[in-house]
């Protein structure tokens, strides 16, 4: 069945079930069933995995890489336009008394942090290799 | 960069979906390309020229312009 979709379709339909797998992940987490929703995530992916794989066609090519790229580099600016600005700001208000850090905003500190540190790492790995 | 893809495809009788097949892309690289909206690599505008016979510089128009040419410097 999945030859006689477009490429367009399958594209589709891999992001569609790669998406729904996350968010039932997510939706079951919450309602409480944890293991239902990891068995409904990795049959979405594994569902996307094997369209891709039995499609004859070609489904991504430089153009989709292209995009990633710049949509990495997108979101990588943009998180750090707003760390620049945004966590420097907490952390004077944090001194003078004028806000407590929640954990939640720790952890995303700490996150966009380990996001950057990651990007140095391997911005200098790639960047030796090259 | 401007090119003539769209004027050769047509000239072929081909649709940008064979067009892609041909040179192993998808239908929207093709689009993209032909409306000026992706710069295809190096690696597409050779396969593309291959395909139709011609030189790269016959189908694309880089627009490039520079201080300078090798010719200037010897």
């Amino acid at each position: 069945m999945p030859a006689r979709l477009t490429p367009r379709t399958t594209r589709r339909l891999t992001t569609a079930l790669s998406a729904g797998g996350g968010l039932a992940l997510g939706a079951l987490v919450v309602v409480g069933r944890p293991l239902v929703g990891v068995a409904a995530y990795a049959l979405g992916m594994l569902a996307a995995v094997a369209l891709q794989y039995r499609s004859d066609a070609v489904l991504y090519d430089e153009r989709d890489t292209a995009i990633s790229r710049r949509a990495a580099a997108l979101t990588l600016r943009t998180y750090g336009y707003a760390s620049a600005v945004v966590f420097p700001a907490l952390t004077v208000a944090w001194a003078l008394g004028y806000f407590d850090w929640p954990a939640w905003s720790v952890a995303l500190a700490l996150g966009v942090a380990a996001v950057y540190l990651t990007y140095g790492g391997l911005r200098v790995a790639v960047a030796a290799r090259s | 960069m401007r090119n003539s893809l769209r004027e050769r495809r047509e000239r072929a009788g081909l649709s940008q979906r064979a067009l892609a097949e041909h040179v192993g892309v998808t239908r929207q690289t093709i689009n993209a390309v032909e409306r000026d909206r992706y710069d295809p690599s190096a690696e597409l505008v050779f396969a593309l020229a291959a395909f139709f016979e011609c030189d790269a510089a016959a189908l694309f128009d880089p627009d490039v312009e520079l201080d300078a040419t090798v010719s200037d410097l010897t």
